[in-house]
């Protein structure tokens, strides 16, 4: 276990408790009832039986989030409706997956969707966005008592992988970014902005002989003369001020941080993730993984369309789609899928009716998210939104076939990481609690 | 020298120059041999308080009347009571420089300027703590900034609903109470009892805050109750939302004394907003009478369950309309949890530590209770004033304690117990605040607090990139590598160690302190608020006499070569543990 988001062994603050059976009644197995319809996942998925009991050991070393802030429609990206009273200007294309068609924004997807799975059954309770991304990224409602931890920062501190960088980086994070919650600011993902820019607090102001006489001057003389006379393990305990100060200028130095030089990678490479900062960010997660990260997030922003839905959401398709199958193309080139997971989503999904100003409102009933890699199906859909839902119908899980919930998607893709969702653990009030309340859904995942 | 000063703040020439002359006109006390004592410059009471340019409201004459040492001596003599029973040994009381940085750091949530010390330095020295606290308290800082740290606990730190929630209006709001020093049981019953807009009546948000929920336009009972409970009870109840308390976590007082809580007790709390409801926009928030419903466990359907106090039903007052009877039963000076509640968070807000922790969660059985209830009586003595509570604080022999002894070995009980003062880790925007504050030679107003926020395109985002813990306190834990990084080389240090003569204090005390031993004594009182030790001063001097540039002879020798070593000695000590504790 690690304490800190950098690869550094630390002692391990929250202790391991054995798993209460105490109000596990209305844990999410049972939560949402599956609709009879015949259904086009159905037609492709293998007609695996859900079982909430699977935990297998995971091949998967680290997690690729790329997050779609805003609410992307699933109408205008991998669920379209074209021709129906819900599927406004998309149109459809098909994919290399038989069957299954994606709006034909994303053509580059469409391309390399056959290593994913397109979960199209998405559902949540939560329709702020403030409220659905702290859902979306914990897999836990918020509630104000405590605060849960992001997916990344359970993974960081479950790694005792030993490297210079950040075990859990954010890229492009706009409102909210991913926190550790109760498992500390340590575990807060390290936010970095367009790798093409120089790296925020990164760089020094002075040459590197300057700086350790500065770093000498602050433990030797100000933290020596600040210790005497006090507890005797402050510094070891609460300070650490040699520890972090080591840390920091490691990772100043360290030739990890080529992993942001995307120039060391081919022309033909970063061309197909696209010039944007999306896209670098992306490919910059690839070569961060490689390096040993355990959790890289890469956000675009801006799929908030309540007004001109369409063009808002064919916009930003247009900078998620080369990044995203580009993404999938170098994961499965390099043979990184294996031991990477890719998820795709934003915190809900947008309303089947266009409102009078072009727009779609918020709809975290159906939505649609992708996911990748480990043991996740390849080429397969799962679950099912409803094209004959009336204009004026209001959220509810009833329209949706094989629903998934983020906490259930949070439990699989936790197992496949190789950490137990049911494992509980300690807050720091004392507060026994699970990784994850949701169920491993086993119909996702091969074997 | 005073008379040129007094003249020059009266004519309100530049005050630049007055505070130059003030900040650079004392010899150092290394060169005075005065280091290392607790010296006092001058018995001149006459020279004029600490009135600058851009704060002329805070005034040091203006000391309190009453005598806040009286009102706190039970509290005193409570905690050292625990101290003995514990057999701790007690640190001698902290000088007058480190109490009134913890004032400031308390209540304007920064380190002291530069020029309030040298300011300070002119009066006798018995009356430097309480001057500095009556100009915090009289500073709009104070109230802005309290009332932030407020907000944080009454509404969170969330955006909330877009359209039904206006925060800045309601830490606005709450700003002008705690500067009018609106009793806080007054307060809280405005707030509880509020009703109407948003956006006209600000304590409204208190309730439209949590309108996000499963249902639309209303408030979110579960969440207002479980808040209440935290925040003006002292008791995390959360639990009790789905099951009764079988861990003794919960203990509502009862004839045979306390009693654990039940999930009835919760929800029969939450029964009191369940029929807060928002209507249109010219309307706002009214109760429509709808009954509150949940399914107990075991229960397989919903039934009504009605409000009701989990204890002292005597103090309620049910011929009042619900919330109204709720907020003057929460208030009353005889529930003694709310007064509990209140005066553990200002202890907190104060020192860094509750007296009981968590500060939400007070126990029967805590260590302090007796101390923490001395506290309380003295709030409810002082009819819920805020500010009276704070210079009892002040007042107080815990708060004036050293953290740094001689003679003794510290422990953790010892800061538990205040035999010391705390060390506590300050909250990120007061290590930005502190960092700004240093970066200019006098006091930051609200302002120029706000332009020099500006002006660093940092704003929020440093506490965002630091870790902002939203409305909960800060464990004592180390800083991150995140953290690490953004203080070496993020915007606030950087600016604040660029060599840059106008906006720049650690530049100006590099070119125009009249030797290195004034130079360290200034950097040090500017930036960690007290002197250098003789160990400190002899060993920054050897390091600048170490320096390759002066033993060539070349840099050493001008403006730059003094400049350049300040900007890496303030550089240290930005960076130094003790910027960043409070202690």
């Amino acid at each position: 276990m690690n304490n800190s988001i950098f690869g550094m062994p630390g002692c391990d603050s929250l202790q391991r408790f054995s798993r209460r059976q105490m109000l596990t009644a209305a844990g999410g197995a049972g939560l949402f009832a599956v609709n009879p319809l015949t259904t086009l996942a159905e037609q492709l998925q293998q007609g695996q039986e859900q079982s909430d009991s699977r935990s297998k050991p995971a091949a998967a070393k680290a997690l690729i989030f790329v997050w779609l802030q805003g609410g992307p429609s699933q109408l205008e990206t991998f669920d379209p409706y074209p021709g129906t009273k819900i599927g406004g200007d998309t149109k459809a294309i098909k994919t290399t997956v038989a069957g299954l068609e994606i709006a034909d924004c994303l053509p580059a997807t469409a391309e390399q969707i056959h290593h994913a799975t397109l979960i199209r059954s998405m559902v949540s309770k939560e329709g702020d966005h403030e409220r659905a991304t702290k859902n979306f990224k914990s897999g836990w409602r918020p509630e104000p008592t405590l605060a849960h931890p992001a997916i990344g920062s359970i993974l960081a501190h479950a790694s005792s992988t030993n490297i210079d960088l950040p075990l859990h980086i954010s890229i492009l994070p706009s409102q909210w970014p991913s926190l550790g919650g109760f498992l500390g600011p340590q575990l807060n993902a390290f936010t970095l902005g367009d790798p093409a820019q120089p790296l925020p607090n990164l760089v020094g102001r002075v040459d590197a002989d300057r700086r350790a006489t500065r770093l000498k001057m602050m433990t030797d003389i100000a933290d020596r003369e600040f210790l005497r006379g006090r507890v005797s393990d402050l510094e070891s305990m609460r300070l650490q001020q040699r520890t972090t100060a080591d840390r920091a200028v490691a990772m100043m130095d360290t030739k990890q941080l080529e992993a942001f030089d995307l120039k060391r990678e081919t022309s033909e490479v970063r061309d197909r993730f696209g010039d944007t900062a999306f896209g670098r960010g992306c490919l910059a997660a690839v070569r961060l993984v490689q390096e040993g990260v355990r959790c890289v997030e890469v956000e675009l922003s801006g799929w908030d369309s309540h007004v001109d839905n369409h063009g808002i959401q064919y916009r930003r398709a247009a900078d998620l789609d080369a990044a995203l199958a580009g993404l999938l193309q170098t994961l499965a080139e390099r043979d990184m899928l294996e031991s990477t997971i890719v998820l795709c989503s934003g915190e809900f999904g947008r309303t089947p009716s266009i409102n009078v100003a072009g727009g779609r409102d918020h709809w975290p009933t159906g939505f649609s998210t992708l996911v990748a890699g480990g043991q996740f199906h390849r080429g397969q859909v799962h679950g099912e939104t409803n094209s004959s839902i009336a204009l004026d119908a209001r959220p509810s899980v009833e329209h949706v076939v094989s629903p998934i919930s983020i906490a259930d998607l949070h439990a699989t893709i936790l197992s496949q990481c190789g950490i137990d969702p049911s494992e509980e653990v300690q807050t720091p009030i004392g507060r026994p609690i699970a990784w994850s309340e949701g169920q491993v859904r086993s119909e996702l995942l091969q074997g | 020298m005073a008379h040129i000063r007094r003249n020059l703040l009266a004519l309100g020439l530049a005050g630049v120059t007055a505070v130059s002359l003030l900040v650079f006109s004392s010899p150092s006390r290394y060169e005075s041999g005065l280091i290392g004592k607790s010296s006092n410059p001058s018995e001149d009471s006459n020279l004029s308080p600490l009135t600058t340019a851009s704060n002329r409201s805070a005034d040091l004459s203006s000391a309190a009347t009453v005598n806040p040492k009286q009102r706190i001596q039970a509290f005193d003599e409570s905690l050292n009571r625990n101290c003995q029973a514990a057999d701790l040994q007690v640190a001698k009381q902290a000088d007058w420089l480190t109490v009134c940085r913890r004032i400031s750091l308390s209540l304007l949530g920064s380190g002291m300027s530069l020029q309030d010390i040298r300011q300070l330095e002119q009066m006798p020295e018995a009356s430097r703590v309480d001057a500095y606290l009556e100009s915090c308290l009289a500073d709009s800082r104070w109230s802005s900034y309290w009332a932030e740290r407020y907000t944080r606990y009454f509404v969170g730190n969330d955006e909330g609903p877009f359209l039904l929630y206006r925060r800045r209006k309601f830490s606005l709001w709450l700003g002008e109470q705690l500067r009018n020093d609106l009793p806080y049981d007054e307060l809280v019953q405005t707030m509880i009892a509020s009703e109407g807009l948003w956006t006209d009546k600000p304590q409204v948000n208190f309730y439209t805050a949590t309108a996000d929920g499963d249902q639309k336009n209303r408030a979110d009972p579960i969440r207002i109750a479980g808040r209440t409970a935290r925040v003006f009870l002292g008791q995390r109840i959360d639990c009790l939302q789905c099951h009764d308390d079988f861990l003794g976590n919960t203990n509502f007082a009862c004839e045979e004394g306390v009693r654990a809580g039940t999930q009835l007790d919760f929800h029969q709390l939450a029964a009191f907003f369940g029929s807060v409801s928002i209507k249109n926009p010219l309307v706002g928030l009214v109760d429509d009478k709808r009954p509150y419903e949940t399914a107990l466990l075991g229960q397989s359907e919903p039934a009504t369950i009605e409000a009701k106090v989990p204890f002292d039903a005597e103090l309620y007052d049910s011929s009042l309309p619900n919330r109204k009877a709720f907020a003057k039963w929460l208030t009353d000076s005889r529930n003694e949890h709310f007064a509990r509640a209140t005066a553990n968070r200002v202890w907190n807000l104060m020192l860094g530590q509750p007296l009981v922790a968590p500060v939400d969660h007070i126990t029967a059985d805590a260590k302090l209770i007796e101390p923490l209830d001395e506290l309380a009586k003295v709030l409810v003595d002082e009819k819920f004033s805020f500010k009276q509570l704070i210079r009892s604080i002040v007042a107080s022999e815990a708060f004036q304690r050293r953290s740094q002894v001689d003679g003794f070995e510290p422990t953790i009980e010892h800061e538990q117990l205040f035999a010391v003062f705390p060390v506590s880790r300050l909250r990120p925007e007061q290590i930005v605040y502190s960092i700004l504050q240093a970066s200019q030679l006098t006091r930051l107003s609200d302002e120029s607090l706000l332009e020099s926020l500006g002006r660093y395109d940092e704003g929020n985002k440093f506490a965002k990139r630091f870790g902002d813990a939203g409305d909960a306190e800060l464990a004592a834990i180390a800083p991150t590598v995140a953290q690490r990084l953004l203080l070496m080389n993020g915007k606030p240090t950087g600016e604040a160690t660029k060599p840059e003569l106008v906006a720049n204090a650690v530049s100006r005390i590099g070119a125009f302190a009249a030797s290195d031993e004034q130079r360290i004594e200034q950097l040090y009182l500017l930036i960690l608020n007290r002197y250098p030790t003789a160990d400190e001063m002899q060993s920054l001097l050897a390091q600048w006499m170490d320096n390759s540039e002066i033993k060539t002879g070349s840099a050493r020798q001008s403006r730059r070569g003094e400049i350049r070593d300040c900007t890496d000695v303030a550089f240290a000590l930005f960076n130094c543990a003790e910027l960043q504790w409070n202690h």
